[in-house]
């Protein structure tokens, strides 16, 4: 069943019918509902381990009593069919799966992701919007945050390393900028001794 | 189709002061990324499992475009009655920033929201903001979930949606007349509104009735000094708009996830709107007042002595801009007012008989 996202009445199937936009009954909401074949379909039902009938049956390693029907493709061990998770057409178990996703080797189960790209360039852009004074400091750690944002894993989405590129360049151009102006100073004492 | 992996981005971005929100979709799956501060937050929705998506046009747009206009059209005035040279720059540099957002709204087109449906709960898609882009989405998206979950003609949908209908229990197929029609389990909205919306629940209206008598009572007020002008009678009149702006904040917190009509709901947004108008007419008409006041000669700032409320009082009331002021004030608050009653009247029939508003 659809409910109306305006006051969340249930939606009549004459509502889901009509073409191009329809009117909620209740609050006279104006909706445009498109609708797919998966509206339809039945919702699976939940696999249940089947108990193990003789002593010649495998059983699952984490559910003992249980039948085993596949191994874990990463550790091997035998497990039922409650344990089994098929993963990209793969048969592991929990344990795998979860070791596997905090190593950050399935970023298909990935939820989130720290931008050290943009990290280097709020170091490298933020100082200079207030004062000059403390790029004299972040300067180089905003070198240090983009040399290491080039080798971490960069977001999902953005494929880029501008943005690391763009922070070293503005970074080493800072450095720079205050190594003239020391040079400057230290010749300007000079001379002036 | 794209290589396994590949996000292709879609339209729309959703912005709020400290996130942004955007939409991805690869070969199997449609990505939702939020940017909050330096970290990304991934939701993934698979094609298999998209069930609808709904898009709700709303008038939010309008309301903004409406206030930036008449944001744009106060602080002109004010630069065409102001005659310094370095404040008339400042004033219509700032009429010009107004209307360009105002220009930039009307160019996105109207607004909307839209929510993704799966088997286990309806999803806001925060960066679907304006129905241009959503509609551009939902045509992206089509051909990717007929691949997945295979196409319906027309035919075969409405043949399966008799086939529910018909299946579907007594209770369903007709409903109790007497018993409004089910309410949804809450929507999850993802993105920036994270987390579980809250129920919807029964309103009376009764707040937004005792705004629309406030109105009325207001559009008579306003017209006052310009019938009969007492600055006693006049200031203690002005409690009035305080108890207006009270009724409006009460009716907005009341219709907040009420079960109210959207025409009751846009009343309050109304009448919310309209305040904030008076509100800025208000600040600029009082700066502009300061101005002529100043150059009249009968405010002097060097002097101690504060001036006469009176001679104020009396300057104000023979300026041709405040009548004007006093009478679109007037006829908007009576306008508004009539609006409210029409509304709670076409909505208590049908709170009192819900089966009148069921589909047939």
């Amino acid at each position: 069943m659809l409910w109306c996202t305006a006051c969340q009445a249930s939606l009549g199937w004459e509502s889901l019918a009509a073409e191009g936009q329809t009117r909620c009954s209740r609050c006279g909401a104006t909706l445009e509902i498109s609708v797919f074949p998966a509206l339809f379909r039945p919702m699976a039902a939940g696999r249940v381990g089947e108990a193990i009938q003789s002593d010649q049956e495998s059983a699952c390693f984490y559910h003992p009593r249980r039948q085993a029907v596949v191994p874990c493709e990463s550790c091997g061990r035998f497990l039922c069919s409650l344990c089994d998770v098929d993963f990209n057409g793969r048969h592991v178990c929990a344990p795998c799966l979860e070791s596997a996703r905090g190593q950050g080797a399935l970023p298909n189960l990935e939820t989130r992701r720290t931008r050290h790209d943009l990290i280097a360039m709020a170091v490298a852009i933020y100082p200079i919007v207030p004062f000059v004074f403390p790029t004299l400091f972040t300067a180089p750690v905003a070198l240090y945050l983009a040399a290491r944002a080039l080798r971490a894993p960069g977001s999902l989405v953005h494929r880029t390393k501008v943005r690391c590129i763009l922070a070293m360049l503005l970074a080493t151009a800072q450095i720079v900028i205050w190594a003239l102006i020391i040079n400057l100073i230290v010749t300007e004492t000079r001379t002036g001794g | 189709m794209a290589p396994r992996g590949f996000y292709r981005r879609l339209p729309g971005t959703g912005r709020t002061l400290m996130s942004s929100v955007t939409l991805w979709a690869a070969d199997d799956h449609l990505l939702q990324v939020e940017v909050r501060g330096f970290t990304e937050i991934y939701r993934r929705f698979y094609f298999r499992d998209m069930q609808a998506i709904i898009i709700r046009p709303t008038g939010r747009v309008k309301a903004w475009i409406l206030a930036f206009g008449l944001l744009t059209l106060a602080t002109a005035l004010v630069a065409a009655l102001d005659s310094g040279l370095g404040w008339n720059i400042f004033w219509w540099s700032l009429a010009g920033v107004w209307l360009s957002v105002a220009v930039a709204h009307l160019a996105l087109g109207p607004g909307c929201e839209c929510a993704l449906r799966t088997p286990l709960q309806t999803i806001g898609l925060p960066s679907l903001g304006r129905l241009r882009s959503a509609r551009r989405v939902l045509e992206a998206l089509r051909p990717m979930i007929e691949l997945d979950q295979g196409a319906l003609t027309r035919e075969e949908m409405l043949a399966r949606l008799r086939e529910r209908a018909g299946a579907a229990t007594p209770l369903e197929a007709a409903p109790d007349p007497a018993s409004p029609p089910p309410i949804a389990p809450p929507i999850a909205v993802s993105g920036p509104r994270e987390g579980l919306a809250r129920p919807v629940r029964h309103d009376s209206g009764r707040a937004h009735e005792v705004l629309a008598y406030v109105l009325l009572l207001s559009a008579a007020v306003a017209m006052l000094p310009l019938l009969y002008f007492n600055v006693v009678l006049n200031a203690s009149l002005s409690l009035v708009f305080v108890g207006r702006v009270v009724c409006i904040v009460v009716a907005l917190a009341r219709q907040n996830h009420s079960d109210l009509s959207i025409a009751m709901k846009r009343f309050a947004w109304t009448a919310f709107g309209w305040e904030c108008v008076t509100m800025a007419v208000g600040f600029f008409g009082g700066m502009v007042l300061v101005l002529h006041l100043l150059s009249s000669g009968r405010l002097d700032p060097a002097s101690t002595a504060p001036p006469s409320p009176l001679d104020i009082a009396n300057f104000v009331k023979d300026n041709p801009a405040f009548k004007v002021i006093s009478l679109v004030s007037s006829l908007a608050s009576l306008t508004l007012g009539i609006w409210g009653l029409l509304a709670h009247r076409r909505l208590a029939p049908a709170r009192e008989e819900p089966w009148r508003i069921l589909p047939t």
